[in-house]
């Protein structure tokens, strides 16, 4: 991830550039998942590159995607707040 | 070798800063014209271009202003070999840094995006730069605020760098949740440790102004420091709130941030203080400067600490008020602050020559500047609102919302780009030559 620069644009958990979106539980996600990843990577998007990635460098990249989104959920959606203004885990 | 070292290094810092505007404006036309040097650069080059160069402007005209405040307050040199060692150490990193960028040879974590190779010329440079420094420092027994501040800043930034390299250890680089704590937290420490060097110089730059020299010593700046040092250790609790970490780790950034409030009040307060005053004070450019950062210190902080409050964080982090919050303090605290010592020891000009298109510069960058800073808190809450939704639409439809704000920043960012090529060539042409 970090040879390719994709923090320039992307997120995890908040942390990247902004033109696209936060990556961290794209794996899971019922829609998205390897097969989106995967066709992101080959043909790109409007501002996204197409990169040429090798066969193993695409697995590289999913499988720490793999990793990020098991570590936990990014998803603001899943918190809730106190009175005191807090927020905790849902 | 005749080498004036402060000199050195703010004109470098000037040229830098130059180039951090073009890459910015580059950068900011992708977001409109998507295929706009896809090709050849990509903003995944042209972010780090533009983000590294605006960091290399900071650090290095900090340095510079160091310089210049130790010299002059102690009245004795730093030694210009080394200083001139340091400099070209820089270059040849800066450099190198720049072909990695252009030549799409990415390493390491965000802002920081070139081959860890380039590491050690700036830690040379930066231990050469302690070591030229820190002895003059010594000389003097009692030290005015900024002299702690300095030397806080220059100390920090120096573990606070190798900090920000413990991903090239396995144990750290292997957890992506200790990985991503250190970078959120090697991002404020770092800001923190150039804003000590920043606000003394600031401090410096008053005392230098006032006859009396009361701010220096005063008790009341003790105390400011003191508190900006326990937030520039601790106050980095709050970017990390979403991360899974415990509860406690929220509710001490929460509770470190809100101390900030003290700082803020403060400013406030001296702030009308000085509005009543202001006529009374001579009007120069590097005044003006410091004044303008007086503003942008309190737009600054009023939304840093908003978003510190982790309710409103939920629904800021990750979106572009924290590009709003990056960029207003990087151009409006930190980046005054170096214009003013441009203009204190660069600009060689009486007060009553100053050229109309000054005028037009100094407000052209911050009008600018407040628009571009409004509309990126716009752009960055309406994408909080949309993450929070029950329902979200696609990522991409969002962004195309976005695209009257997105114009917005690209027309306010090219007056930006302009009143800073205006006081840079302005400054550069009236050198003093001494
Ligand atoms: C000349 C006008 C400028 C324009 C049009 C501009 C534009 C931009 C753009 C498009 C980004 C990338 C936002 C993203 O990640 O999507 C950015 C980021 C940034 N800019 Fe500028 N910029 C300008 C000047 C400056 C200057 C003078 C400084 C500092 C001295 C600066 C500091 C930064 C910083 C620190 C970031 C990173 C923000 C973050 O990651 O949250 N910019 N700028």
């Amino acid at each position: 991830m970090a040879k390719y620069n994709c923090q320039s644009c992307h997120q995890l958990y908040g942390l990247g550039g902004y033109l696209g979106p936060d990556l961290t539980n794209i794996y899971s996600h019922p829609e998205k998942g390897e097969t989106l990843i995967r066709a992101m990577l080959k043909s790109g998007t409007r501002q996204m590159p197409e990169f040429n990635l090798k066969e193993d460098e695409i697995l590289a990249i999913l499988e720490f995607l793999k990793s990020a989104d098991a570590c936990g959920k990014a998803d603001p959606r899943e918190f809730k707040v106190n009175t005191l203004g807090l927020t905790e885990k849902k | 070798m005749k080498i004036e070292n402060g000199k050195l290094f703010l004109i470098t810092a000037l040229i830098l800063l130059v180039c951090a505007a073009s890459f910015g404006l580059l950068s900011a036309t992708t977001y409109l014209f998507p295929y706009f040097l896809k090709e050849e650069l990509g903003f995944s080059s042209l972010r780090p271009l533009h983000v590294s160069l605006a960091i290399f402007w900071i650090i290095l005209g900090a340095t510079g202003c160091v310089y210049y405040g130790i010299e002059e307050y102690t009245e004795k040199k730093c030694n210009p070999t080394i200083s001139f060692l340091q400099w070209v150490l820089w270059i040849i990193a800066i450099l190198g840094i720049m072909n990695n960028y252009f030549t799409k040879d990415f390493e390491g974590r965000e802002y920081w995006e070139f081959r860890t190779e380039w590491v050690f010329p700036i830690l040379i440079a930066w231990l050469l730069f302690m070591y030229n420094t820190i002895p003059l420092l010594k000389s003097i027994k009692k030290w005015p605020v900024y002299f702690w501040m300095w030397f806080t800043g220059i100390l920090f930034f120096l573990f606070t760098f190798l900090e920000n390299y413990l991903w090239t250890i396995p144990y750290f680089r292997e957890n992506i949740i200790i990985d991503m704590t250190i970078q959120w937290k090697v991002n404020g420490s770092l800001v923190g440790s150039w804003n000590q060097i920043l606000y003394g110089t600031a401090f410096f730059l008053m005392d230098k102004n006032d006859d009396k020299k009361t701010i220096g010593g005063s008790k009341l700046a003790f105390s400011m420091y003191f508190l900006g040092l326990f937030n520039l250790m601790f106050n980095w609790g709050h970017h990390i709130y979403t991360l899974p970490t415990e509860n406690y780790i929220r509710y001490i950034g929460y509770f470190v941030s809100m101390t900030e409030w003290v700082f803020f009040i403060k400013i406030v307060w001296n702030w009308r203080k000085e509005i009543k005053s202001i006529k009374n004070l001579n009007r120069s450019y590097s005044y003006k400067f410091i004044a303008a950062t007086n503003v942008w210190v309190f737009l600054n902080m009023g939304q840093a600490i908003l978003m510190s409050i982790p309710a409103v964080n939920l629904y800021t982090h990750g979106t572009h008020v924290t590009v709003a919050h990056a960029m207003g303090t990087t151009i409006g605290i930190n980046s005054m602050i170096l214009l003013s010592t441009c203009f204190t020891y660069l600009y060689n000009s009486k007060q009553s020559t100053i050229p109309n298109n000054m005028h037009l510069a100094f407000w052209l960058l911050q009008v600018s500047l407040f628009i571009f800073w409004i509309t990126l808190n716009w752009a960055g809450i309406t994408k909080g609102i949309w993450q929070l939704s029950i329902e979200p639409i696609q990522f991409s439809e969002m962004m195309n919302g976005l695209r009257p704000q997105f114009q917005i920043i690209y027309l306010s960012g090219i007056g930006l780009f302009i009143a800073i090529l205006l006081l840079a060539y302005s400054i550069l042409r009236k050198k003093k030559i001494r």
